[in-house]
């Protein structure tokens, strides 16, 4: 297999590369700004030292220019502001876009060992951290350094010594920044340990609320959601005064340079190198460093921050995708599906599957069954294609699982599983993602078989209603059933039954079995079963424990 | 009394202005309650030091310029030494008092956030069943830390970033004017011109930031589905079809947010343009206003500094108002929450005389529905002898299991009446039926505390002696024996760690220890493997030893055992 490695694992900061002229425009923008501030003061210190020369100034010499400013200043800072959060937002789309199309092809493996929990927790709110990363941190990071050079420039030009004492204070500005954002990232760390502890105790509690209520748990739940409050402000008390701290220090570094500077203008001005005009435009260009050479420690701590979230990200665009191979066969052949000498386990360590063999016969009917753990699931994953064996083979049709094209393959598999998902849409939309295009007429055929037409009818828009959390609400059978429709639409004549019906109860799963019995007619069917009556139709039985075959069983009926 | 009504109660009630911005955030300071005074304080505390602080600086300036333009005249340094002491020690102890007010601000502030979410989720706890069975778990959790996040936000930072920019703003203002009040109202006048260009930009900006927000949604949804319905996305091969429907929503999130852009650019543009014209005005007023001898240059060379601080101050204001309004609405959605009604202490007395029969139950012409429009109990009738074990069978959705959810109180009955122990249900507190009852859920839920927490929860102040004699009589001790941490396991989320019939016979044990003359069991549908089915069928046994039972029934052998089969 030859693909482009870039193709595969894009690369997260390709898309600087793309959209690297927005920030160029914007330190443009942002020198020109600068620059037109610069002038403005030069321009008041001259009329000002003019002034105490005594000597008279036509307003109109000095407002035109001014006012010239004044236009292209307001236009730099249209431009910087625009280009900035222009190639923030740029920079958010693509990144979205390539993480969503990487999530689809990703292995399955990958999302079993984070989580879905995890991985959408990592999507939303890194990607939040590296929207304040391209939006805030490297445009005023970068804005702040050129600030700083281009006024320090300027009074450089004026004076070298007033330069010097400028930035005299500066490193010891970020030597104590530094000493105490390392202080304050210790009580970060206890802080979100915290939060995330009030966060799993009440969401444990609402769960449990049923025997909350029923056990009269209130005051004890109360006391143990409580009590992480209080640590919680007990750990911020720590905190405030470390940022008090870090405020009143961060200011003096900040202020005493200011008084300094103000005392050497004097000192320089009475031995004659300075004037009043210097001065006081001086004293305005300070105002302007003070804040951004302030900011720049705290934004090389965030940005180191962002940092990582950058790299979490690019681990799930470098991560592994599903194996596909070019190949579209027919569906031909007595030998459906094959598994041959079969090993295969989650971890080094543990073993899941230990040397399976089985073979599919077109149009049989065959139960899995065991304990939970014995392997029957991971089976069913393998054939599905969402795991791959370690050892042994796989084939499908008489072709080897690498040689399919992935998409090509599971046009022949339909699967019912345990924990149906709907999309959020309408009722036909959901059905119609068994067949895309599916005409209206189709759908409700499926419904009806999957004996679920009845139902939808009733409800005031029919097929159009929005199911989900902003639209009714189904039963688990109801919503199995619409499964089982979306499986009656694809039409494949594979069919893969994972436990359609551990999640309704007893009287709803009869009827769901009659169903599963028409739908299984005419196809291959492999079912994970968990009770005896589901496996009654079965024509071979598969038993499964500790990942082996322990007992192949053929009963007479079917056949 | 709970929790959340003493605050509630503190916060006064609801009333019909509640939609009224300031109103909800006069109900958000309340809340604070002492800490109010203090958090007010601490921040009139801040602004006065920072402005006195910025002051000090210009002061300082404007003696250094005097002291140059008077330089021919004498000695630059006389004096100067004592000034730039008396200088240096107020601006630290400005410093220093804004240090502790910061202090206490921020713990004022944190200490009401903390309060908001105890009332919130002391609120949770106390909401009527009908409420979590209409609102998923985790829909509840996030409305909860969201909504408390955001307006907790109003005490860390949005009140303090209007109030305060506005008090340092008066406070410059006044300096200023005390150095000269000509160019101060001039330059004034600059400020509110942009004040009011600001205030223009509000309205459509929030238009497009609640799109934003919207669409935001939308797209956080999309990944959440995305990746639920992996299994079905691959087996279906809807890869591209969920990423096409992911970017067209993407890019329309990528114009909402280019709309803003645009606006807020040229607000930007506007502000700088409008702040040189401020410095415009500055120079070209103070340099007629100097040659006329209205004022001084180090007057005006202290003003402009002052006036760069204001200016600053008052777009702060500007800035933050909108944004606290839609903090705002997430605390009018906080109060929402608050004045739900809660589930009562216990039920009004809504139903003719009804004499109870002699059972130890005594159901009694019961009328119940969930929506008011279909009956699930009609006219229902059933009388529990004392002891006696009663299993409940039906077809799904026939009202067994509403049954067993009357008696536990979660829900009142619409008409008739129910009595227990030959007392009306309504003579009793919620507390004191739920007292008289263990109850085993179908799926037992187990909390994320250690296994001797989660059976202690049966009786709260049962001794570790207790458990293990309840553990025991479930047959639960020896498969807890046999785990690493034993009692002290704990049971993680949802007890994944457990088997069914481990969960099972630890929710066994919490009944045996809560020790009620009532016991209802919701029986599991899902099939336990043999082994394991006997062991919970031998706990229960000894469970149901000498107990009114009511068995909600799903398999024919329970219906074997019970003293009594009713077919609803």
């Amino acid at each position: 297999m030859r693909t482009s490695p870039k193709s595969k694992h894009p690369k997260l900061m390709n898309s600087i590369r793309k959209y690297w002229y927005h920030c160029f425009f914007y330190i443009a923008f942002s020198y020109a700004l600068t620059q037109i501030l610069v002038l403005g003061s030069s321009r008041i210190a001259d009329s000002t030292d003019r002034l105490f020369a005594g000597e008279a100034i036509i307003l109109r010499e000095f407002m035109i220019p001014f006012i010239i400013l004044m236009l292209l200043g307001g236009a730099a800072a249209f431009g910087k502001s625009y280009s900035k959060n222009s190639f923030s937002i740029y920079m958010q789309t693509d990144i979205r876009n390539m993480l969503v199309s990487k999530l689809v092809r990703i292995r399955t493996r990958y999302f079993d060992d984070e989580g879905t929990g995890v991985l959408m927790n990592k999507l939303l709110s890194d990607m939040y951290e590296i929207e304040a990363l391209f939006a805030e941190c490297i445009p005023e990071f970068l804005v702040a350094m050129i600030t700083i050079i281009t006024v320090c420039a300027y009074i450089g030009m004026q004076s070298v010594r007033l330069l010097l004492v400028t930035l005299i204070c500066y490193p010891l500005l970020l030597w104590i920044a530094n000493k105490l954002t390392g202080m304050v990232g210790k009580v970060a760390a206890v802080r979100r340990q915290l939060y995330d502890d009030l966060e799993k105790t009440a969401y444990d509690v609402i769960q449990g609320i049923l025997v909350g209520k029923t056990f009269n748990l209130y005051e004890l739940h109360k006391k143990r959601i409580f009590d992480i409050e209080d640590e919680i402000v007990r750990n911020e008390s720590y905190r405030t005064k470390v940022l008090a701290i870090n405020y009143v220090m961060s200011n003096l570094v900040r202020w005493i340079p200011k008084l300094i500077c103000y005392l050497f203008c004097l000192y320089e001005v009475s031995h004659g190198r300075m004037s009043i005009g210097t001065i006081f435009a001086y004293a305005m260009l300070l105002d302007q460093i003070a804040n951004p050479m302030g900011n720049i420690p705290g934004q090389i701590v965030s940005i180191r921050e962002y940092a990582v979230s950058t790299k979490r990200l690019q681990e799930v665009l470098d991560q592994e995708e599903e194996v596909s191979g070019t190949g579209d066969f027919a569906p031909e052949g007595e030998i459906v599906m094959e598994l041959t000498h079969v090993n295969f386990g989650y971890s080094e360590e543990k073993q899941v599957l230990k040397d399976i063999s089985l073979t599919i016969r077109k149009g049989s009917n065959v139960a899995f069954i065991g304990n939970s753990g014995g392997g029957k699931s991971t089976v069913m994953k393998i054939l599905c294609g969402f795991y791959y064996p370690q050892e042994g083979q796989y084939r499908i049709y008489g072709h080897d699982f690498s040689e399919w094209d992935i998409d090509a393959l599971r046009k022949y598999i339909s699967l019912v599983s345990q924990n149906v998902f709907l999309f959020p849409g309408t009722i036909a939309q959901n059905v119609a993602y068994g067949k895309p295009g599916a005409a209206k007429e189709e759908i409700i055929e499926v419904c009806k078989k999957a004996n679920i037409h009845d139902f939808i009818v009733q409800l005031p828009q029919g097929y159009e209603t929005e199911i989900g959390e902003r639209g009714a609400r189904l039963s688990g059978g109801q919503a199995q059933r619409l499964a089982i429709a979306r499986a009656f639409l694809k039409d494949a004549p594979i069919l893969l039954l994972d436990e359609p019906t551990s999640a309704v109860d007893v009287e709803t799963e009869q009827g769901i079995q009659e169903i599963l019995r028409e739908i299984s007619r005419n196809r291959t069917v492999i079912t994970i079963a968990h009770r005896l009556n589901t496996i009654a139709d079965a024509d071979e039985i598969y038993v499964f424990e500790n990942g082996e075959i322990v007992k192949r069983e053929v009963q007479a009926n079917g056949i | 009394m709970a929790f959340s009504d003493e605050i509630i109660g503190q916060c006064g009630p609801k009333d019909a202005d509640s939609n009224n911005d300031l109103r909800i955030l006069w109900r958000m300071l309340k809340m604070m309650k002492a800490g109010f005074i203090r958090y007010l304080l601490a921040i009139i505390s801040m602004s006065v030091v920072l402005s006195l602080f910025d002051t000090i600086t210009a002061l300082l300036l404007k003696n250094i310029i005097s002291r140059v333009e008077n330089y021919t005249q004498g000695d630059i340094f006389a004096g100067l030494l004592e000034e730039v002491l008396l200088c240096v020690g107020l601006g630290l102890l400005m410093l220093l008092i804004y240090a502790v007010s910061f202090y206490v601000y921020t713990m004022e502030a944190k200490k009401g956030g903390a309060n908001l979410q105890k009332t919130m989720y002391s609120k949770c706890m106390r909401l009527p069943y009908s409420y979590y069975e209409q609102t998923g778990s985790s829909e509840l959790m996030s409305k909860i830390i969201y909504d408390s996040e955001r307006a907790s936000g109003i005490y860390g930072s949005r009140f303090r970033r209007i109030l305060m920019p506005f008090l340092m703003m008066s406070f410059y203002l006044i300096a200023m004017l005390m150095l000269s009040w000509q160019v101060t109202i001039c330059l004034f006048g600059a400020s509110a011109a942009l004040f009011v260009i600001n205030g223009l930009f509000i309205e459509p900006m929030q238009r497009v930031s609640r799109e934003m927000s919207t669409t935001n949604v939308r797209i956080t949804e999309r990944i959440s589905n995305i990746l639920s319905g992996m299994e079905q996305i691959r087996i279906f091969s809807l890869k591209s079809k969920m990423v096409d429907q992911f970017i067209e929503d993407n890019e329309k999130y990528r114009k909402e947010q280019n709309r803003m852009n645009l606006m807020s650019a040229k607000l930007d543009g506007l502000n700088q343009l409008f702040g040189l014209l401020g410095s415009l005005v500055f120079i070209a007023l103070g340099l007629v206003f100097v040659s006329q001898g209205i004022t001084t240059v180090q007057n005006l060379a202290a003003v402009y500094l002052l006036y760069g601080s204001m200016s600053w101050n008052l777009l702060q204001v500007g800035l933050y108002i909108p944004s606290m309004a839609s903090y705002l609405a997430n605390a009018k959605r906080v109060f929402e929450f608050l004045d739900l009604a809660e589930e009562p202490e216990r039920y009004e007395n809504n139903s003719p005389v009804l004499v109870p029969g002699d059972g130890e139950i005594s159901i009694r012409d019961v009328t119940f529905s969930y929506d008011g429009r279909q009956d699930v109990l009609q006219h229902f009738h059933l009388d529990i002898p004392k002891g006696k074990c009663v299993a409940l069978k039906a077809e799904s959705g026939k009202g067994k299991s509403t049954l067993a959810k009357l008696i536990l109180g979660l829900y009142p009955v619409n008409a008739g009446k129910i009595f227990i122990q030959g007392k009306a249900y309504e003579d009793y507190s919620l507390e004191e039926v739920r007292q008289l009852i263990a109850y085993v859920p179908q799926e037992p839920y187990l909390y994320d505390v250690s296994i001797a927490e989660n059976i202690r929860y049966g009786k709260p102040d049962a001794s570790r002696e207790d458990i293990v004699r309840a553990a025991k009589l479930a047959n639960a001790h020896d498969f807890i024996m046999d785990l690493e941490n034993g009692y002290e396991t704990r049971t993680g989320e949802r007890g994944n760690l457990l088997s069914g019939g481990q969960r099972q016979r630890i929710a066994i044990a919490r009944a045996i220890l809560k020790d009620a003359p009532i016991l209802i069991l919701d029986e599991a549908t899902s099939a336990l493997d043999n082994k394991s089915e006997a062991l919970v069928n031998e706990s229960l046994d000894r469970l149901m030893k000498g107990r009114t039972t009511i068995v909600i029934a799903h398999r024919e052998s329970t219906l074997a055992h019970a003293d009594l089969v009713v077919e609803l």
